[in-house]
C-alpha cells in the first residue's frame, strides 16, 4: 500500500497549488491507502509522524510531494522501504505562475511518482569496504595538514611529493603576512616556524610514509579501493588506499612569456627569486641585506611589477592570482626596512588583498616610503647605464622612463604541471582556468569517489585557507574511513548475459571505467559505477538495464503524462 | 642522581654554529651527569628510537634535551619518555638553537659560551624537578554554539555528527544570520540548480532544515548567553530565561553588524532614496517573490539612475572603521549586475576606491559587469545632498582629480561590517582577546590544536570574510572541538598552581587576580574556609603564584626553588 504525503512548504507550495484537489487526485488511485498533508514535512515532528504512520498503517511505499529531492532526500529516504519524490515545488509551484496550471502540472508529477512507486523494486544497497588508508598527493601546507589530521586518527597515510622535500611553495618564502606568524617574538614571520614542526611531526609519525621525489603514474579502482602506481626513486611501486586527497598546489607564471618585462636580464627577477635572495642573506650574510644578482651591489632603486601573468595583463592568465599584492607589499616593506635609502616603487593596477590586518599593513608601507604607482609598465630594457623602466602613472596622467637597479616581477599562479593528468586519472573536472573544480559541499553531499581536493589545486588562495582546506579534506576522508564501508543506493546497470553480444560499446562509453567486456560479456565493477545510465541507453541489444530506471518504470511514467495530455488536450 | 643529556645538531642548524663536542665535554664535567649523547637529528624517527633506547639503558633520574625550543618539539620528547615509563616532567629542554645558534650566529664564542651557561642552568633546574601526575578532566560531550548563521550552523551539524549534544543559540527569532537577508551571492556558492538566481536560500534552507531536523541539536532562537563559568570540558552556561546548560565546549560564531551610515552625516542617509545595500537586498527579495519591480522608497518610481557608494564605514573613509570590510566590492558588483540586467537602459555606476575581491571567478564576474554596461568610477564621494529636484552625489575622481556631480534616482551605500554588538561581553565571559578592531583575535590554526580553553571562534566574528570561508571556519572549529573534547576525558599536563594550606593567609588575592576565575572559596565548616584551585581549569599562567603575599602558591615546574637554582647558576 502506498502512502502519499503532501507538503505545503510553509506556503511556498500551498499558496500556489490547490493541495486539496491534488490529494483527491492521489486518492483516486486504488493503491494509495493513506494521504496526509502538512505545511512543514521536513520538520522533526512531521518526520516522526511519517515514521509512526508508516509503521501503524504498514505502508511499504511512500511518495513525498514537495521540494526537490536534492534538497531533503536524506531526511526522508529511510522512512519506508521504497520512497519516491514528486517535485511539485521547483517543477510546478515555482515555475507556473497560474495556480490552475501549476496544480495540473503538480498532479501529473504526483501521479507519475505514484506509478513509479508501484513498480519500484526494493534496492539492495551496494556496500563497498573502505581500505583504512589515504594517499595524499602534494606535500605543501595543505597536504601536510591533511596527512597530519589523518594520521592523528590512526590511519595509514602515504604522502607523495614530487620534489625532494616537503613544504611546497611556502617552504621557499622568506616571510608571510603577519596573521599567521608563529608567535615567537623574532619578527621574521618566516614560514619555517610553521612548516618545520609540521614536517618533523610527519616524519616522526609511525602512520605516515613520506615518499618524496615520487609521482603518481596510474590509478585503478574505486572508492575505498584504489590501486595507485607510483614512480619512486627506488622504482615503480603499487599502493592500495581507500581515499585520496589531491593537494598539488600551483606553479608560478613564467615571465619569459612576456618579453616586454625583460626577464632575460640578470637584474630582472621573479618574486620567488627575490625570496631566495633574502633567504640566502638571512642565513649566510648575517641577514638584513639585499644584494642584486649581477654585481652583488645593494640596489638604490627597486621596481615591483604587479599582475605579471594575471588579470589578463599583457596576455597573461585572465584571473587574479590573489596572493601577489600581499607578498609584493611585504617585499617592498622588507626592502625599505633593510635599506631606508633605497627607492622602492610598486606598479599596480588595483591593490587586492582583503585580509584581516591588511589595510594597516598597506598603510604602514606607504608611511615607510614605498611609492605606489597606479599604471601600466610598458617596457623594461637594458640601456647603457643599466636597466630602464618605462611606465605610466595614472594619477599623474604621465609616462616616465627611468633608470632602476632591480626589477621584481610579482608573478601569478597557474595550475601545476600534471593537474590535467591527475584530473583524468581520478575523473575530476577542471574549471576554465585549469584548476580543479570546487564542489559545493552543501549540494553534493554524498561523495562517491573518496577523492578530495584541497588548497591551491582548487585555485590560488592564501596560506591560512589552504591549511583549512587540508583540514576539511582530511575530515571528509576520515568520515569515510571511520565508517569502514561506503553504501550506495544501488542504482547500477545489470547486464542480461543472454542478450549481451560482447560489443563493448558500454565499455568504450563509460566515463568511469565501471563497465566493459572482460571476457565474453560486459561486467560491472561495483563501487565504480555512478549510475549515469549511458551504458543502458547505448546498448544496441537492450541487454543493460539501470535499476530504478528500467524501461518499464520510465514507460509507465511517460504513459501517465501522455494520458494527462489526452485529457487536457 | 643520574642525569642523561642529549644534544641535538638539528641537521646542521645547530652543529654548524656551536661546537657540540666542546659542549658535550663541558657537560660531562657537571655533577650528576651520567652520560651525554650527541645526535644530528634527535626528533627524527631514528633519533627518537635512539633517545628511548638510551633512556632505557641508562635509567636516568633526569633527562636534558639540548636542541630547539620546547615549544616546537617538547611534546614529542614528553611522549617518548612516557613510552619508556618515565615521568615526562623529569626532563628539561635547553634551547641552544633559537637562543644560541640562531640569535648569535655572528658571535661564535658568545654563542658557545651561552650554550654552556644554559646547559648549567637547565641541569640546576632539572635536579629539582618532581614527577607530576596528569590531571584527569572529564569531558562533557555537549557543545554550545553561539550564533545561528552559516558558520554556527555548519559547526552545529558537524558537532552533532561527531556525537555531541548541541545547543544552538541564536539571538534573532530565526536561524540564517546575515546570509538569510541576501538576495543573491557570488556565483561560486550558487546552489548548482540551473535557476541562475544564485540565491543563498538554496544553500541556506537545506542547512536550516537539516539543523532543525537533527535530533542532537536543540535550537534556541531569541536567546542569548548571560553567564558562563567553568573550564575546558566543563562549562556551565546560563541563557536568557534562566536556563542553565552544561557543555564541554563553546563555539562562538556571532558574525558581524553592518555599519550604521547615520554616523556619516554627509551621506544623507536620512533621505528616503539613500539606502543601504541590505535595504536593497530587501527590495530585490520582494521583487523576486511578487514578480514586481524595484521601486525607490520616496515615490515608488523605478529608478533610471542608480549609484553605489563603496567603502561606507570602511578603510578609514569619512571617519569609518580603519579596515576593509572585505565583502562589499563583491556584493555591490552583484547588485549592480542585477539592476542592469533587470533594467538595461538604467545608468548604473559604482564609485570605488579600489576594487578588491580576489576570489575564484571574480575577475570574470567584474569584466562581465563592465560588458553589461555598469560604469565604474574611481572616486571618493564627498557628500550626498538632497536638493529640490532630487538627490545628488558630489565626489572627486581619483584618477583625474576632478570634482564631479551626478543626479541619482537612488543611492546605495555599500556598508561595511563591524563586530557584533555583544562581542566584548562574550569575550569577557569566555576570557577571549579582541583585536584592535574589536573582533575576536584570530588564533593561529596550530595554536588551536594546543588549546586548553575549549572555546573556539568561527566565521566573521574573527573579522569579515566571505561565505565560503565562514562555512569552512565553522567546520574547522567544530573539528578542533571534537578532537579536543570528543574523548570522554582528557589528560592535562600537571602544570598547575598549588596552594599550600599551611602558608595561606586567606587574603584571597589569588581569587581576585586569576584571569580565568578558577580559584574558589571552599567552606569546610562554620569557621574553616580555604582557597582552592579548580583542577582542570588552571592554565598555568602563574599570576597567582607571583602575587601571593605569603608565597603560599607554587606553580609546578616553575617553583621558586627551581627558578632560583637556575638564576644562581646564571649569575
Amino acid at each position: 500500500m502506498i502512502g502519499v504525503f503532501l507538503c505545503g512548504c510553509d506556503g511556498e507550495v500551498s499558496e500556489r497549488i490547490e493541495l486539496k484537489w491534488l490529494g483527491e487526485v492521489a486518492e483516486r488511485d486504488p493503491d494509495v491507502g493513506y494521504l496526509e498533508t502538512d505545511e512543514h514535512l521536513c520538520s522533526k515532528e512531521a518526520v516522526r509522524k511519517i515514521r509512526s504512520i508508516v509503521e501503524s498503517k504498514n505502508l511499504d511505499r511512500i511518495v513525498i510531494a514537495g521540494c526537490s529531492p536534492r534538497t531533503h532526500e536524506k531526511i526522508f529516504d529511510d522512512l519506508a522501504p521504497i520512497v519516491e519524490f514528486a517535485n511539485i515545488r521547483e517543477q510546478a509551484a515555482w515555475v507556473h505562475p497560474e495556480k490552475e496550471e501549476a496544480t495540473r502540472v503538480a498532479a501529473d508529477i504526483l501521479q507519475s511518482a505514484i506509478v513509479r512507486a508501484k513498480l519500484a523494486a526494493e534496492l539492495e544497497p551496494v556496500r563497498v569496504p573502505i581500505e583504512p588508508s589515504c594517499l595524499v598527493i602534494g606535500g605543501g601546507v595543505s597536504g601536510m595538514q591533511a596527512a597530519s589530521d589523518l594520521s592523528a586518527q590512526g590511519y595509514r597515510v602515504y604522502l607523495v611529493e614530487r620534489d625532494e622535500r616537503l613544504g611546497g611553495r611556502v617552504k621557499r618564502l622568506s616571510m608571510t603576512f603577519p596573521t599567521i606568524s608563529c608567535g615567537f617574538p623574532c619578527r621574521h614571520d618566516c614560514p619555517e616556524c610553521e612548516l618545520t614542526p609540521k614536517e618533523e611531526e610527519l616524519y616522526a609519525s609511525e602512520f605516515v610514509e613520506i615518499l618524496t621525489s615520487t609521482e603518481v603514474m596510474e590509478v585503478e579502482g574505486r572508492i575505498g579501493d584504489y590501486h595507485v602506481t607510483l614512480r619512486t626513486p627506488e622504482g615503480v611501486r603499487e599502493i592500495k588506499v581507500g581515499t585520496v586527497v589531491i593537494a598539488t598546489g600551483t606553479k608560478t607564471y613564467d615571465p619569459s612569456r612576456i618579453p616586454e618585462y625583460g626577464y632575460e636580464f640578470e637584474d630582472v627577477i621573479t618574486s620567488i627569486e627575490l625570496e631566495d635572495l633574502y633567504m640566502k642573506h638571512r642565513f649566510l650574510g648575517g641577514g638584513g641585506e639585499l644584494r642584486r644578482p649581477s654585481d652583488d651591489a645593494i640596489p638604490k632603486r627597486v621596481d615591483f611589477i604587479q599582475c605579471v601573468g594575471s588579470r589578463g595583463e599583457k596576455g597573461g592568465n585572465p584571473y587574479c592570482s590573489i596572493v601577489c599584492c600581499l607578498y609584493g607589499i611585504g617585499h617592498a616593506r622588507a626592502i625599505k626596512e633593510m635599506h631606508p635609502a633605497c627607492e622602492v616603487y610598486l606598479h599596480f593596477t588595483n591593490i587586492q588583498a582583503p585580509y584581516r590586518g591588511f589595510e594597516e599593513y598597506y598603510k604602514e608601507s606607504e608611511s615607510l616610503g614605498v611609492n605606489f604607482v597606479r599604471g601600466e609598465v610598458k617596457l623594461v630594457e637594458k640601456g647603457e647605464e643599466g636597466l630602464v623602466i618605462t611606465y605610466e602613472d595614472v594619477d599623474l596622467q604621465k609616462s616616465f622612463e627611468e633608470a632602476t637597479d632591480l626589477v621584481v616581477l610579482s608573478v601569478g599562479q597557474e595550475p601545476s604541471d600534471g593537474a590535467k593528468e591527475l584530473a583524468e586519472l581520478f575523473y575530476r573536472e577542471l574549471d576554465p582556468d585549469g584548476f580543479f573544480t570546487e564542489v559545493n559541499q552543501k549540494i553534493v553531499r554524498e561523495d562517491a569517489t573518496g577523492v578530495f581536493v584541497a588548497g591551491c589545486a582548487l585555485g590560488p588562495r592564501n596560506i591560512r585557507y589552504a591549511v583549512a582546506d587540508g583540514k576539511i579534506a582530511a575530515e571528509n576522508a576520515l568520515a569515510l574511513l571511520k565508517k569502514g564501508e561506503f553504501e550506495m543506493e544501488g542504482i547500477m546497470p545489470i547486464v542480461d548475459d543472454t542478450k549481451c553480444i560482447g560489443c563493448n560499446i558500454c565499455g568504450n562509453l563509460c566515463y568511469f571505467g565501471a563497465i566493459g567486456v572482460t571476457e565474453e560479456i560486459a561486467e560491472v565493477v561495483e563501487g565504480k559505477c555512478r549510475g549515469c545510465g549511458i551504458c543502458a541507453a547505448a546498448c544496441p541489444e537492450k541487454a543493460i538495464t539501470l535499476t530504478q530506471f528500467d524501461d518499464e518504470e520510465i514507460t509507465a511514467q511517460i504513459e501517465v503524462f501522455a494520458r494527462a495530455g489526452e485529457v487536457s488536450g | 642522581m643520574k642525569i642523561l643529556v642529549f644534544i641535538c645538531g638539528c641537521q646542521g642548524k645547530i652543529e654548524e654554529v656551536l661546537d657540540l663536542d666542546a659542549l658535550s665535554a663541558f657537560t660531562s664535567t657537571i655533577e650528576d651527569v651520567e652520560a651525554v649523547k650527541i645526535d644530528r637529528y634527535l626528533c627524527g624517527k631514528e633519533g627518537l628510537s635512539l633517545f628511548k633506547e638510551e633512556v632505557m639503558r641508562v635509567k636516568p633520574d633526569r633527562v636534558i634535551i639540548a636542541g630547539c625550543s620546547p615549544r616546537l618539539h617538547g611534546e614529542i620528547f614528553a611522549e617518548a619518555l612516557e613510552d619508556v615509563g618515565m615521568n615526562p616532567h623529569l626532563r628539561e629542554h635547553v634551547n641552544i638553537r633559537e637562543q644560541c645558534a640562531w640569535a648569535h650566529f655572528d658571535d661564535l664564542d658568545g654563542a658557545n659560551r651561552k650554550a654552556k651557561k644554559l646547559m648549567e642552568m637547565g641541569i640546576a633546574k632539572v635536579r629539582l624537578k618532581r614527577p607530576l601526575d596528569k590531571i584527569n578532566v572529564e569531558m562533557k560531550p555537549a557543545a554550545l554554539v553561539i550564533g545561528g548563521g552559516v558558520s554556527g550552523m555548519e559547526a552545529a551539524l558537524d558537532l552533532s555528527n561527531g556525537g555531541f549534544k548541541v545547543y544552538l543559540v541564536e539571538r534573532e527569532a530565526e536561524l540564517g544570520g546575515r546570509v538569510k537577508r541576501l538576495s543573491q551571492t557570488f556565483p561560486t556558492v550558487g546552489c548548482g540548480i540551473c535557476c541562475m538566481h544564485d540565491c543563498p536560500d538554496c544553500v541556506l534552507t537545506p542547512q536550516v532544515e537539516e539543523v532543525l531536523s537533527d535530533e542532537n541539536i536543540e535550537v534556541l532562537t531569541s536567546t542569548t548567553v548571560e553567564k558562563a563559568d567553568g573550564f575546558i570540558g566543563n562549562y556551565k552556561v546560563r541563557l536568557t530565561g534562566g536556563r542553565e546548560i552544561d557543555v564541554g565546549t563553546v563555539i562562538i560564531a556571532t558574525g558581524t553588524e553592518t555599519f550604521d551610515p547615520n554616523r556619516i552625516p554627509e551621506y544623507s542617509y536620512s533621505s528616503a532614496d539613500v539606502i543601504t545595500s541590505l535595504e536593497l537586498e530587501d527590495l530585490y527579495m520582494k521583487a523576486r517573490s511578487d514578480g514586481g519591480q524595484i521601486k525607490r522608497p520616496s515615490d515608488g518610481k523605478i529608478p533610471e539612475s542608480i549609484n553605489f557608494i563603496q567603502c561606507v564605514g570602511s578603510r578609514g573613509i569619512k571617519g569609518g572603521n580603519p579596515y576593509c570590510s572585505i565583502v562589499c566590492c563583491i556584493y555591490a558588483l552583484g547588485h549592480a549586475r542585477e539592476f542592469k540586467s533587470r533594467y538595461p537602459d538604467a545608468e548604473v555606476t559604482i564609485h570605488y576606491i579600489d576594487l578588491r575581491s580576489p576570489y575564484r571567478g571574480f575577475e570574470e564576474y567584474y569584466n562581465e559587469a563592465r560588458d553589461m554596461g555598469v560604469n565604474f568610477v574611481r572616486g571618493e564621494i564627498d557628500k550626498i545632498e538632497e536638493r529640490e529636484d532630487g538627490v545628488y552625489i558630489v565626489g572627486t575622481n581619483r584618477d583625474t582629480k576632478e570634482r564631479y556631480e551626478m543626479k541619482s534616482d537612488l543611492v546605495i551605500l555599500s556598508v561595511g561590517q563591524e563586530p557584533a554588538d555583544n562581542t566584548r561581553e562574550l569575550a569577557n565571559l569566555f576570557n577571549l582577546e579582541l583585536d584592535q578592531d574589536g573582533f575576536f583575535l584570530e588564533k593561529n590554526l596550530r595554536l588551536i590544536g594546543e588549546d586548553t580553553s575549549g572555546v573556539y571562534v568561527a566565521g566573521a566574528a574573527n573579522g569579515p570574510r566571505n561565505i565560503r570561508y565562514s562555512v569552512a571556519d565553522g567546520r574547522v572549529m567544530a573539528e578542533a572541538a571534537i578532537e579536543r573534547i570528543g574523548v570522554d576525558r582528557i589528560l592535562l599536563e600537571g602544570v598547575v598552581a598549588r596552594i599550600d594550606q599551611d602558608l595561606c593567609i586567606k587574603c584571597a588575592t589569588c581569587l581576585e587576580v586569576c584571569p580565568y576565575g578558577i580559584v574558589e572559596i571552599v567552606r569546610e565548616d562554620a569557621e574553616e574556609v580555604r582557597l582552592e584551585v579548580l583542577e582542570g581549569g588552571c592554565r598555568a599562567c602563574g599570576i597567582c603564584a607571583a602575587e601571593c603575599p605569603a608565597s603560599a602558591i607554587q606553580l609546578e615546574d616553575f617553583r621558586d626553588d627551581q627558578i632560583l637554582a637556575e638564576v644562581e647558576v646564571a649569575i
